[in-house]
């Protein structure tokens, strides 16, 4: 689904403190089908360009599609309920929103709100476990009772049954062990590419960003200062040094051995793989 | 939530601001017993003018305190029909079964108005210009006498100052949650009573396990660093008694005195 951001601000307010313009005249496009990362420092609007794509956050002036949905600042109900169902979110600690009494009813609250049928719901619990990875004997236990990497799943999971054709993350892999945060992004990859989802993830680490992204925006003071392909990105080290991004792990350690060899590579490489391959032609000549 | 004013603190540079929390605190309660002794249309109307000054001073706009009695207006209203449907006497207007509105009704509702209206304004003024730390310290200080009883004083201080401080953290965690939910289809504030009793569950439940893992948290963390409650201890920030907090204090006695003689001569 094709998302449009039109000159859009918005404030950001917590009790009597209101920031203004947490999102400052933003304009941008994110094709459809596109696994895009959203990267920037604490507080550059990340958190709030995604509530503004699902509604949680209103504009204040400027208007954001979502495909033929559109959200202004007086956001009618009918459509926001409507973009929320096409837009899953999944939220920072998403764990952290989990209530029922089973897994199988968390999993169900989003289907059920959102008015599926129950033998659609059903099939869409079953369907997102299995997608998330977890098996269906976890489906009677309480949520409370889970490892720290089993509820984010089933967290997960209760967003993904209600079939969102958008799916935004928040760092879905923050606080957990490195090995649970790389199956969930592989899973989130593996699930973007059999579904054709549009799907944003806000990370900051650069290496989730080339390993699992194809496009990047990267964001400061609540603006969008590039929005282009990782690989266009990582290619031009002028930008990078303008923008105040670090590197992905392979790329600096392309750019130590340069340095201390005085041998330019031909490309970037940005995985572990490329740079092998790199180094391992390098070895022959 | 967002619309809540009552006990929630303004930063800002005023002489309300900088004076002694303890003043403050001992100045408020007095003046809200004080209203209670007042009967007279020219006491309420002096205190109430007393109140604007004390609001102005703050330089805190008059819109903020209005949005802190607004959530309570209703009640508020609601009380002061009953005192004026319910109190006969003076010059009768309207009489129907037990109800009737007389002039000295109509008094009396007004005074109840005034009262509450007032105690709002000036808990709102002490609670904006305090911050919730200096308050607790102040609440510590006053109470100290009280520990020749064996009461544990600091330990209630401690446990008013710990839930003071995570307020912000739960309104903001509230938020989330509730945002999450929303994301998840939930629409609040739509439908029956009941059906919205039941929305209710999805923010309670995720709020307590999270307030519940913290406390214990927190709990761990005392430990520890070996807090040890009963202990003597001396405080990070220090109260100090300044020549305005004594006028402040004066201007409540002079007050009362204005509240007396105009009670007696004015009958």
């Amino acid at each position: 689904m094709q998302i449009n951001f039109n000159r859009v601000y918005a404030d950001y307010q917590l009790g009597p403190i209101r920031s203004k313009n947490v999102v400052d005249g933003i304009s941008l496009e994110l094709a459809k089908n596109t696994f895009t990362a959203v990267v920037g420092h604490t507080g550059a609007g990340k958190s709030s360009l995604l509530k503004l794509l699902n509604g949680l956050l209103l504009p204040t002036d400027g208007e954001v599609s979502v495909g033929d949905l559109t959200i202004d600042k007086n956001g009618k109900k009918k459509t926001l309920n409507k973009v929320r169902k096409r837009v899953g979110m999944v939220f920072q600690f998403p764990e952290r929103q989990l209530f029922a009494e089973t897994v199988e009813q968390d999993i169900a609250f989003g289907p059920k709100n959102f008015g599926f049928s129950k033998e659609e719901i059903t099939q869409l619990v079953d369907q997102s476990l299995k997608q998330v990875g977890l098996t269906p004997d976890i489906l009677p236990k309480s949520p409370f009772s889970l490892s720290g990497g089993q509820k984010r799943r089933v967290a997960i999971a209760g967003i993904i049954a209600t079939k969102p054709d958008v799916l935004v993350l928040d760092e879905p892999g923050a606080g957990l062990d490195p090995e649970g945060k790389q199956e969930i992004l592989a899973m989130l990859r593996t699930l973007h590419d059999t579904h054709d989802s549009t799907t944003i993830l806000v990370t900051h680490d650069m290496n989730d960003v080339v390993t699992y992204c194809d496009n990047v925006l990267v964001m400061e003071k609540g603006q969008v200062t590039t929005h282009q392909t990782v690989r266009g990105l990582f290619s031009n080290q002028n930008e990078i040094d303008r923008l105040g991004i670090g590197l992905p792990e392979p790329l600096r350690l392309q750019r130590l051995i340069e340095e201390h060899t005085g041998r330019v590579f031909p490309h970037v490489c940005l995985t572990q793989q490329e740079l092998k391959d790199q180094l391992l032609e390098g070895a022959h000549l | 939530m967002k619309s809540l004013i009552l006990g929630r603190y303004f930063p800002n540079d005023s002489i309300i601001h900088r004076l002694d929390a303890r003043a403050k605190l001992v100045a408020a309660l007095y003046f809200i017993g004080l209203l209670f002794f007042i009967d007279h249309g020219l006491g309420y109307l002096f205190v109430g003018l007393f109140t604007l000054g004390v609001m102005y001073l703050t330089k805190i706009r008059l819109s903020v305190f209005i949005k802190g009695v607004r959530p309570l207006i209703f009640l508020i209203l609601f009380a002061a029909m009953m005192r004026v449907l319910f109190t006969g006497g003076g010059e009768v207007f309207v009489s129907w079964g037990p109800f009737t509105i007389s002039s000295q009704g109509l008094w009396v509702g007004l005074f109840t108005f005034m009262r509450f209206i007032l105690i709002i304004f000036i808990s709102t003024v002490l609670t904006l210009s305090t911050k919730p730390v200096d308050l607790t310290d102040a609440i510590n200080a006053l109470l100290k006498p009280l520990r020749k009883l064996g009461v544990p004083v600091d330990d209630f201080a401690l446990m008013l100052s710990i839930s003071l401080r995570f307020i912000p953290n739960l309104l903001d965690e509230t938020q989330r949650v509730m945002d999450a939910q929303r994301a998840r289809g939930v629409i609040f504030g739509e439908g029956t009573i009941v059906e919205q009793m039941k929305k209710l569950v999805p923010i309670v439940l995720p709020l307590f396990a999270s307030s519940l893992n913290r406390a214990e948290e927190m709990a761990d963390v005392m430990d520890v660093k070996n807090y040890q409650s009963g202990e003597k201890r001396t405080h990070f920030r220090q109260l100090t008694w300044h020549t305005s907090d004594s006028i402040a204090l004066l201007m409540m006695v002079g007050l009362t005195a204005v509240v007396i003689v105009v009670n007696y001569t004015m009958v």
